[in-house]
């Protein structure tokens, strides 16, 4: 009995002992004992903030502090810490100590669940995000973890349900991880149909719209060029899409071409000449503006055939209002079907071109400030495109077109033979271009023979700031009816172009160009002008 | 006259002395290995306490090192495989070191000459082909010939490159850095041989930033990067998600600690602008938060699934872009070599150690973080011909890649082309 109370009292004794010994702390202390903790940590200097922080819980526990709430601060704090550094083993080692002294500030699960996630302990990281988006933490990522851990995890069905669950948050919270959720359903998606042996249709049905939907969400983000990967290479593993034809010749991507353009300048001396048997000179400058747009979209047949149906369109209208001027404002349309055959000549592709071209022109013909009927015509063509040389793509062409003019006299037939190449310098492109062209009118003292020739070289970017092209044309023109009078004219055509792309679509060129054309009949078909203008095309 | 000989005499040799003494500019405080001095044409070996004069050059050998202290009271560690010469160090003028290769850590007083003008250099450190300015500061800088790479650790330095050699004018000198750059603590710039400026400043990786200022002696010992040698982790950022939105800035700790009075006042390290770096022909901003292989001056962006610091405004690497060893240095990831004179070589599974002899060095990787959110290990290499353009989407003009895209035909190469073939075929 003696010995049950000497025990009993020296148990007493002691906590009464202890008690005394745990002195709190007050907040002037508590501010000073973190100061050089904050210190180091704002500065960056994470190694040196843990060591601070170490000797705070070594201090608080020799001393026997019991603030709880203290000690769980350095803990939590450390953990923080070592994310920082990467040293996930020590950082989760004090996140469950700053749990084990009851201290869970709102971030904590989501801290937590980073360093269990990089350590591949990925059933524990999950329960730590799911305490995180209880708490309402960064939800969307945290439920995005959970989706993302499920999926490694091989938990389809609840990897689907957490992903999902992020297209039910305010697009504030969600923005950043929607698109990624998107993908990662497409993924899973795919990893459900993959081993099927009808795999091609569901990845046609299911997986490539889920990714396109994903791509949807934001097309310019900095993962959409992933999603597209994605989406590329399962239509070419199941051959969703045609990418190549037969002769190895890449399919267009996308399958449509659409230009807008606006372009304003000025015309030194106005001319019109298309329709008309003379070469009518204002001798007058103009400011001009045109409005145009083209438009062609490609249908691939099997792997040998195309077919593109295309539209022309422009309007012109000079600002110097003139009679002699704005009789030669004017709308062009033109609409075209192109037809390719692909098949290879010296074992390199070459395709066989058939098109036919319909356009009408309307202009102010009789300077009423009208446009009525100009001209119509109907082209055929029959080419074929070629690689004989390395450099570049040859193309020969067989022309043949009629037109109808507001003329009687003006109406025409014309037969033309050209060759076109493209030869690819280091640097620079070069493009040359040469016709015969026969024309031959209703009234036949106005049918003219006529060779063109021209080069266009295309620098290479300079500075990244512009496309820099320069041209030369020379057109020689025998009148066959009117020779005496007329003589061998000669046009002399140089041109320059600065093109500058702005953005994914737009671009801006600024053109110059000089016509000067030389004719015994100085008073009717003799002229030159210079027209600059600047064009702006957006590209769809 | 004895007397006047004597007093001619005794003069003399005070002048001498003082001559002498003059002549003294730093002293050897702490030595490791093996360090040499030449002076005037003779090569000694430098012992603790010895003084080194003005002109002398200092050269140390592999894993040696030497603490300098000026008469100024300034600080100058050379690290190993230096050499460093003491143009000017007279008193007179700003001093002036010349680098020719290797490292040095230096602490420069901030009386020194009793300069009282905060934007005049009280020190220079040439390299072959930058010069520093120094205003009062702990810094760093290294050259291995081609490249200068330099690293602020406190106060201020401005930095350019140097092309003229001989310069040892301090006016001329001043006139250079003046428009070079000006760094802040915790940043760094590389003066690289093929570029014609300094890279913008940017703030270093911190764990780099802080095992370097740590590491004054230059200790050559490498322990792993992380306090306890384990295998690296896995990033923290899953497949599909960026750095950015992965990361917690803090502001719960913060809000924490605020409750116990303490701020965050004392923010030492500067926010660079642009954290996540650019490109724009010679002028290079690295990302923040990239490491830099100190020797050889290659920078090593942060890799996609780097997470954002919130607290320090830069990227945290992954292990899959490198580590940092306890001196400082940089551990390239498994896959990758850096030699000290910039060769990069991208290693294969089953390479040998060293693959100099059977592969080639692979282009220098991008100091630009990339933005694709890919795991990658080794990130985009860039340099000349293969640049990334870094404006996502932009269309180098190409008249013929227009007319093969939308028209299969020449027809629409130009304008012009179009009006003179419907001219010639009476459209």
């Amino acid at each position: 009995m003696k010995l049950i109370v000497l025990l009993m009292a020296l148990c007493i004794g002691g906590s009464v002992y202890a008690q005394e010994t745990a002195v709190e702390i007050s907040d002037a202390s508590k501010g000073a004992l973190f100061k050089r903790a904050g210190e180091q940590f704002a500065a960056g200097s994470y190694n040196s903030t843990i060591t601070e922080l170490q000797s705070i819980e070594t201090e608080l526990l020799t001393k026997g502090h019991s603030d709880k709430a203290l000690l769980g601060l350095a803990a939590y704090w450390k953990g923080i810490t070592y994310n920082r550094l990467q040293e996930y083993p020590e950082a989760i080692a004090s996140f469950d100590r700053a749990l084990g002294y009851g201290y869970s500030p709102v971030d904590l699960n989501y801290e937590y669940g980073q360093a269990l996630f990089a350590s591949e302990r990925l059933g524990e990281a999950r329960l730590q995000f799911r305490e995180s988006i209880k708490r309402n933490f960064k939800r969307a990522v945290s439920l995005y973890y959970v989706g993302f851990i499920s999926k490694e995890m091989g938990e389809r069905k609840r990897a689907f349900t957490f992903l999902k669950a992020i297209r039910k948050l305010d697009p504030s919270e969600s923005q950043d991880v929607l698109q990624a959720a998107e993908m990662q359903i497409g993924d899973i998606y795919l990893d459900q149909v993959e081993k099927h042996p009808d795999a091609f249709r569901a990845v046609e049905t299911y997986v490539v719209p889920q990714y396109q939907k994903a791509l949807e969400t934001n097309p310019s983000s900095p993962l959409a060029p992933l999603i597209n990967d994605k989406i590329l290479s399962l239509q070419r593993k199941y051959d969703l899409i045609l990418f190549h034809l037969r002769n190895g010749r890449p399919t267009l991507n996308p399958p449509y071409f659409l230009r807008l353009a606006q372009e304003i300048g000025n015309d030194s001396n106005v001319t019109f000449a298309p329709t008309e048997t003379t070469v009518a000179k204002s001798k007058q400058s103009s400011l001009f503006s045109r409005t145009s747009a083209m438009g062609r979209y490609t249908i691939y047949y099997s792997d040998y055939l195309s077919i593109s149906p295309e539209l022309n369109f422009s309007y012109s209208r000079y600002f110097n209002r003139e009679p002699e001027i704005y009789r030669n404002d004017n709308y062009f349309l033109a609409p075209a079907l192109r037809s390719a055959y692909e098949h290879t000549l010296w074992s390199k592709p070459a395709s066989i071109l058939l098109d036919y071209d319909y356009s009408e022109v309307k202009r102010d013909v009789y300077a009423k400030e009208k446009l009525d009927f100009n001209s119509r015509s109907h082209g055929f063509m029959l080419g074929e495109r070629f690689n004989f040389w390395d450099k570049g793509e040859s193309v020969v062409r067989l022309r043949y077109r009629m037109v109808d003019s507001y003329l009687n006299s003006s109406d025409s037939t014309a037969i033309g033979l050209s060759f076109e190449q493209v030869w690819a310098l280091k640097v620079n492109t070069l493009l040359f271009y040469a016709s015969y062209d026969r024309v031959r009118m209703k009234e036949e003292i106005f049918d003219t023979d006529s060779l063109t020739v021209r080069g266009d070289l295309v620098l290479g970017r300079v500075k990244d700031w512009f496309t820099p092209s320069i041209g030369l044309a020379l057109t020689s023109t025998d009148p066959i009816n009117d020779r005496d009078a007329r003589g061998r004219e000669l046009l002399i055509n140089p041109n320059m172009r600065l093109a500058r792309t702005f953005g994914k679509n737009w671009r801006g060129n600024l053109k110059l160009e000089y016509q000067e054309n030389d004719s015994k009949d100085k008073a009717s078909f003799a002229y030159k002008k210079t027209v600059y203008s600047f064009e702006l095309e957006y590209l769809f | 006259m004895k007397i006047l000989v004597s007093i001619a005499f005794i003069g003399l040799c005070f002048f001498d002395n003082a001559f002498a003494d003059a002549k003294k500019v730093a002293v050897v405080k702490l030595l490791r290995g093996e360090v040499n001095v030449l002076t005037l044409g003779k090569t000694a070996k430098l012992n603790a306490d010895e003084w080194v004069e003005d002109g002398a050059v200092i050269k140390t050998a592999e894993k040696s090192f030497v603490k300098l202290i000026f008469i100024d009271k300034s600080q100058m560690n050379v690290g190993p495989n230096s050499e460093m010469k003491i143009e000017k160090f007279d008193g007179k003028d700003s001093g002036v070191i010349d680098l020719v290769k290797g490292k040095i850590r230096s602490q420069v007083t901030k009386d020194y000459l009793q300069i009282q003008d905060k934007d005049k250099s009280k020190l220079f450190i040439k390299t072959p082909n930058a010069v520093m300015g120094i205003r009062g500061t702990d810094f760093m800088i290294s050259t291995n010939g081609k490249n200068t790479s330099a690293v602020l650790f406190e106060g201020e330095v401005v930095f350019n490159r140097l092309d003229a050699k001989g310069i040892t004018n301090s006016r001329n000198l001043e006139d250079i850095v003046d428009r070079g750059v000006r760094m802040f603590p915790g940043e760094f710039s590389v003066v690289e041989a093929n570029r014609n400026q300094p890279t913008v400043p940017s703030l270093l990786n911190v764990r780099q930033r802080e095992n370097l200022e740590k590491n004054e002696g230059f200790d050559t010992e490498r322990s792993p990067g992380n306090s306890k040698g384990e295998a690296p982790a896995k990033s923290v950022v899953p497949e599909g998600l960026s750095g950015e939105v992965t990361s917690n800035d803090t502001a719960v700790l913060k809000t924490e600690v605020a409750q116990l009075g303490v701020g965050s006042s004392e923010q030492r390290l500067t926010s660079s602008s642009d954290p996540n770096g650019y490109i724009a022909g010679d002028k290079i901003k690295p990302t923040n938060g990239s490491f830099l292989h100190i020797e050889s001056g290659v920078i090593i962006a942060p890799g996609a699934d780097s997470i954002w610091d919130e607290n320090t405004k830069t990227y945290l690497p992954s292990a899959n872009n490198g580590t940092v060893a306890s001196n400082g240095d940089f551990i390239p990831p498994k896959n990758m070599l850096i030699t000290d004179n910039g060769d990069v070589f991208e290693l294969k599974p089953g390479s040998p150690k060293d693959p100099r002899p059977e592969l080639k060095p692979i282009l220098p990787p991008s100091p630009v973080k990339p933005t694709l959110p890919t795991v990658g290990f080794l990130p985009p290499a860039t340099g000349s011909g293969s640049q990334p353009d870094f404006s996502p989407g932009f269309r180098p003009y190409s008249p013929v890649e227009e007319a093969l895209k939308t028209t299969n035909q020449l027809e629409n190469v130009g304008t012009t082309t179009n009006a003179t073939i419907r001219a010639r075929i009476g459209n």
